[in-house]
């Protein structure tokens, strides 16, 4: 019980909890200037090594490169959700003792003494919006905005359920990403083209396949990306289909799957490869739509056809560069040998060539979109802890108690005393106002 | 097009015009008490408003989005919002009329700035739309003009500590002047919290994910932390006066780097809006 109480005392020091919002603020400032691993692309996390090796093998060491799943950042984490949790338990205890206590200590009360009879004062006192919460041998009180008290209980209620729902979904999530051209399906069991999951979550496996049907997309006249949607079809095992359309902030919400379109999409053209040797693969080439009609859109890939060779292309939407609604894809393909070009090859639907001694054709082009599976909950709570602090900390800021407490003293006068609880000095004038009419009647003899 | 632009800049221009004139009457009319030119100063700041808010609104019909893409639409908000929230709280508290000697310029300097860059068209991205991200804009917006506002407090009890002006001394009392600064330090604190919240909304709706330490989303919760911070400074550790306008104008120009350096980051996926 001591221990416990020692606890409780250390996690409610008002010390302990600036040093928590410190050593947080401390771990999001390390977490900003060195590049967290799981921001980076490799390529990226390649040149923060190469740019600056002592310090990349420093954080590394001390895992600064992944600073929010840091045992360090889930002790703070753990700390806070503790000092929050008895901070929630006493400020329940204040707010209730506050707002229906007869009287409490804290900060002094404006006092002064009228012959204005008691039942008139609290008479005025209630048509100028103070509420009676509770009356005694001590006198009647009131207040204005008795809510006010539990503005901090809430605020920090609410950040206590944010904390608590986020980590649980922190936790227990499952999230896929994948890059899916028309016609193609991506089966139970299929590897994610970037997966995430909790520390309690099982590998992310969808109990159906999905088949991209189309894609459509819309643009600007400026170019900018207006809409992308894409039409799926669920299969299950009896193979039974069930056609969903998702969208950019369309969400498609699917026997507990958050499906989200990605703004990812462009043209997949697939091309038959004939090596030195003879042999024919297909390779699927996914490039990203380009941005202007006169712009090209690059895509590399490294050892696809061997160690040493790399696979260049880029192309236009419309060969004429004009526009983006004359759909009639180009691709141009370019080879290069341990650094060295071999040369370059114009492709269309069709049409076929060869660059040193392989020989390509271009067999037909689809397109192709981004799609995001999630599944997790308790996202509820996160938006509901939201919703409590948004309207504790109002409460809290926008509504500051004012008490009045009214009682009769031995020699018949009524003695009023008058505070706010917080920022006084701003409402000062209701009590100015308090004063000049209870003491209007004396002033006029 | 060029005509319509040639307009909106026209009228940038004539609204800048009359924040510069509030600008000079007030300063004149605080600092030599006249009351009839600061009288003055604020009809030439509502004139401005009048005009600078018909220049948003029409070029919102325009461009069909919030003035919320490009950088002279993120300014130019900015500096309406300013604007109106000074408005909306001299009512509420009168005694904070003075910090119009800061917000008036504020005002005009950004709407100058805005109307340096080029007012061209921006497409609005796929994700841009919905009511979560028109609160988590406009609370930011608010956000700034009533850090604003606690930023001019702050600055008059510094002021105030060194000289012995007498404009100064028409001023609030000190103690009076700390409070104002603390009490719309907290307006800015919930404001801030709020367009965060809203922020995270947003993301889950287009992202599936409501945070993502973004360097933009984690820089606006280290911002908030140190509002957080100086706030419980103030509450729980009694810290008042000079040391605590000092750490608020500190936080202030952290909600700067915050709102406007953030944004420019190469990696955030907030930057491609704010190209």
């Amino acid at each position: 019980m001591q221990l416990m109480n020692r606890i409780k005392r250390f996690l409610l020091s008002r010390t302990t909890i600036l040093t928590l919002i410190i050593l947080a603020l401390g771990s999001m400032l390390l977490g900003s200037f060195i590049p967290q691993s799981f921001l980076l692309t490799s390529n990226g996390a390649a040149k923060w090594h190469a740019d600056y090796p002592t310090l990349a093998a420093l954080a590394e060491r001390l895992g600064l490169h992944h600073i929010y799943t840091h045992p360090f950042f889930a002790c703070i984490m753990l700390l806070a959700v503790g000092a929050l949790l008895f901070s929630c338990i006493e400020q329940f205890k204040i707010s209730r003792r506050r707002t229906f206590g007869e009287e409490f200590s804290g900060r002094k009360y404006e006092e002064f003494e009228t012959p204005v009879d008691p039942g008139s004062v609290t008479s005025w006192l209630r048509q100028s919006g103070y509420i009676s919460v509770s009356s005694g041998k001590k006198g009647v009180r009131l207040c204005r905005h008795p809510w006010g008290y539990w503005g901090n209980f809430l605020l920090h209620v609410g950040m206590l359920i944010v904390i608590a729902s986020s980590l649980w979904i922190a936790l227990t999530q499952q999230r896929g990403m994948l890059h899916l051209a028309v016609g193609e399906s991506f089966h139970p069991g299929d590897q994610w083209l970037s997966t995430e999951k909790g520390l309690l979550a099982k590998d992310f496996v969808l109990d159906r396949s999905v088949r991209l049907e189309s894609v459509s997309y819309e643009f600007w006249p400026t170019y900018g990306v207006k809409n992308v949607a894409s039409l799926l079809t669920f299969q299950n095992k009896q193979n039974a289909g069930e056609q969903r359309t998702v969208g950019v902030n369309n969400i498609l919400y699917y026997q507990g799957l958050s499906i989200y379109q990605a703004v990812d999409f462009g043209h997949a053209f697939y091309v038959e490869v004939v090596d030195p040797a003879g042999v024919k693969n297909t390779y699927q080439l996914l490039l990203a739509h380009p941005e202007k009609p006169d712009k090209p859109s690059y895509g590399d890939f490294p050892n696809m056809l061997g160690p040493g060779r790399l696979l260049r292309a880029k192309y236009f939407v419309d060969p004429e560069k004009r526009s983006f609604a004359r759909e009639n894809p180009q691709l141009v393909l370019r080879m290069d040998e341990n650094g060295t070009q071999l040369g370059q090859l114009p492709l269309s639907i069709g049409g076929e060539g060869a660059i040193g001694r392989f020989h390509f054709r271009l067999i037909k082009v689809d397109k192709w979109s981004g799609l995001i599976f999630v599944k997790f909950f308790g996202i509820q709570g996160v938006f509901f802890g939201f919703l409590i602090i948004i309207f504790g900390s109002i409460l809290n800021y926008f509504t500051p108690p004012r008490e009045v407490i009214v009682r009769v003293l031995p020699d018949g006068e009524t003695k009023i005393s008058w505070r706010a609880v917080k920022f006084s000095e701003f409402y000062r004038d209701e009590f100015d106002r308090l004063k000049t009419e209870m003491t209007k009647e004396e002033a006029n003899g | 097009m060029d005509k319509t632009i040639a307009v909106i800049v026209v009228l940038n221009w004539i609204a800048v015009f009359s924040y510069v004139l509030a600008t000079v009457a007030n300063v004149y009319g605080v600092l030599f008490k006249n009351d009839a030119v600061e009288l003055r100063s604020y009809w030439a700041a509502w004139t401005g408003m009048v005009v600078h808010s018909a220049v948003i609104l029409y070029w919102w019909r325009i461009v069909g989005h919030g003035p919320y893409m490009a950088p002279s639409e993120v300014l130019s908000s900015d500096a309406w919002i300013a604007i109106c929230v000074y408005f909306v709280f001299s009512r509420i508290y009168p005694r904070i009329r003075s910090t119009s000697i800061i917000v008036f310029p504020t005002a005009f300097l950004m709407l100058a700035l805005a109307n340096f860059y080029n007012p061209g068209i921006r497409s609005l991205p796929p994700t841009f739309g919905g009511i979560w991200l028109v609160f988590h804009i406009a609370f930011y917006k608010i956000a700034l003009g009533t850090l604003i506002i606690a930023f001019a407090f702050s600055i008059f009890f510094l002021l105030k500590g060194r000289s012995r002006a007498p404009w100064l001394m028409r001023l609030p009392e000190p103690a009076s002047i700390d409070l104002y600064a603390y009490r719309f330090a907290g307006f800015g604190f919930i404001f801030w919290a709020i367009a965060m919240l809203a922020g995270s909304i947003w993301a889950y709706k287009s992202w599936g994910r409501f945070w993502g330490w973004d360097p933009v989303e984690t820089w606006s919760l280290i911002t908030w932390l140190f509002f957080g911070i100086y706030l419980h400074l103030r509450r729980f550790f009694r810290w008042s006066g000079e040391k605590a306008a000092w750490f608020f104008v500190f936080c202030f120009i952290m909600s700067l780097v915050s709102l406007f350096v953030t944004s420019h980051m190469g990696s955030s996926i907030h930057a491609e809006y704010f190209k």
